[in-house]
């Protein structure tokens, strides 16, 4: 069965300035929907607003038309990664797998380098390592839909393919929704690209679109 | 893992903070042998898990989405566990008041 989840009327500003203006942006499972954005333009905000941690009276958050709000609540319903680190640096690895309720050993053959490293604690990991026991935890929860805020940033090349794979492993039964400045990336994983521009939001088809939004330089 | 178990965990934050000043109150009442500062011990009490709120809300300001993701507000973290703190601090006076 597919599910769709969507957000509408979305507005934000700070005093004057207008952050998001009457956005909508829908995601069905078996999906990955890019968002990208210049510094400020409100990607955060969004993710947060439609994962139910930033108060936003006026908009609507649907689950198959049904409203879900704060997301968050719902039960198995919405992971979300921010684009800081946020699981407790005192937990294990071990443990945080464990309160997750995933089985650790599937991670560990993706990285081997962390064999043996179970019983450390995520503070005692390097900021990359942290950063994929984060990035797989929220990937591989129970639920129907994730948000990822920054997925990419800080990661190496070939962790950000291993992420990649993880994401298509999961499309099958979730939707993603992604936000990054690493625009190939988003790119090459998205079915849909929105670009947040002026408070508004744009349906962009590749990066030609995002050239002619003036996301990207137009050389040439 | 169950809710009840990962509000428990967050009350871990300030545990050692908050039984440090119940541990106080009792030691003042038991030393002073007297039930009439009770309310005084209440209030200050109360005034400390304010500032505790304060210093762990500022620090823990990130460690909120880990509870966010398995559906616990940050409302029902603290008023569950402040709750319980509160609770710990009036089993102690009710102990105390009967040793008296």
């Amino acid at each position: 069965m597919k599910h769709k989840l969507e957000i509408d009327g979305v507005r934000l500003s700070y005093g004057d300035k207008v952050i998001l203006s009457d956005i909508y942006l829908e995601c069905t499972t078996g999906s990955v929907v890019g968002l990208l954005g210049r510094n400020g333009s409100g990607k955060s905000s969004l993710l947060q607003i439609l994962f139910g941690t930033k108060q936003n009276d006026d908009c609507s958050v649907r689950l198959n038309e049904i409203s879900i709000k704060p997301a968050f609540k719902a039960d198995k319903c919405i992971a979300y990664l921010p684009q800081f680190n946020f699981i407790p640096q005192g937990l294990s690895v071990q443990k945080a797998f464990q309160i997750l309720g995933l089985p650790i050993e599937p991670f560990l053959t993706n990285l081997p380098e962390l064999n043996n490293r179970e019983k450390s604690k995520l503070r005692e990991l390097s900021g990359g390592f942290y950063r994929l026991v984060e990035l797989y935890l929220m990937i591989k929860k129970e639920g129907k839909f994730v948000l990822l805020d920054e997925p990419f940033t800080h990661i190496m090349p070939i962790h950000i393919e291993l992420i990649q794979k993880w994401i298509e492993e999961e499309k099958t039964k979730k939707g993603f929704i992604i936000s990054d400045h690493l625009y190939h990336h988003i790119i090459s994983i998205s079915d849909k690209l929105y670009l947040l521009k002026d408070g508004k939001i744009h349906f962009c088809k590749d990066s030609d679109d995002l050239k002619e939004f003036g996301y990207l330089k137009n050389i040439g | 893992m169950k809710k009840s178990a990962l509000i428990l965990r967050f009350y871990g934050n300030f545990v050692v903070a908050s039984n440090l000043i119940t541990y106080s109150c009792w030691k003042l009442i038991d030393y002073w042998k007297m039930t009439t500062i009770i309310p005084v011990l209440f209030l200050f009490k109360i005034a400390t898990s304010f500032i505790i709120f304060l210093w762990v809300n500022e620090r823990k300001q990130k460690e909120y989405f880990f509870y966010y993701n398995q559906g616990i507000s940050k409302m029902k973290l603290w008023s569950n566990s402040l709750s319980l703190d509160i609770f710990l601090f009036c089993v102690m006076l009710y102990f105390t008041i009967l040793s008296l």
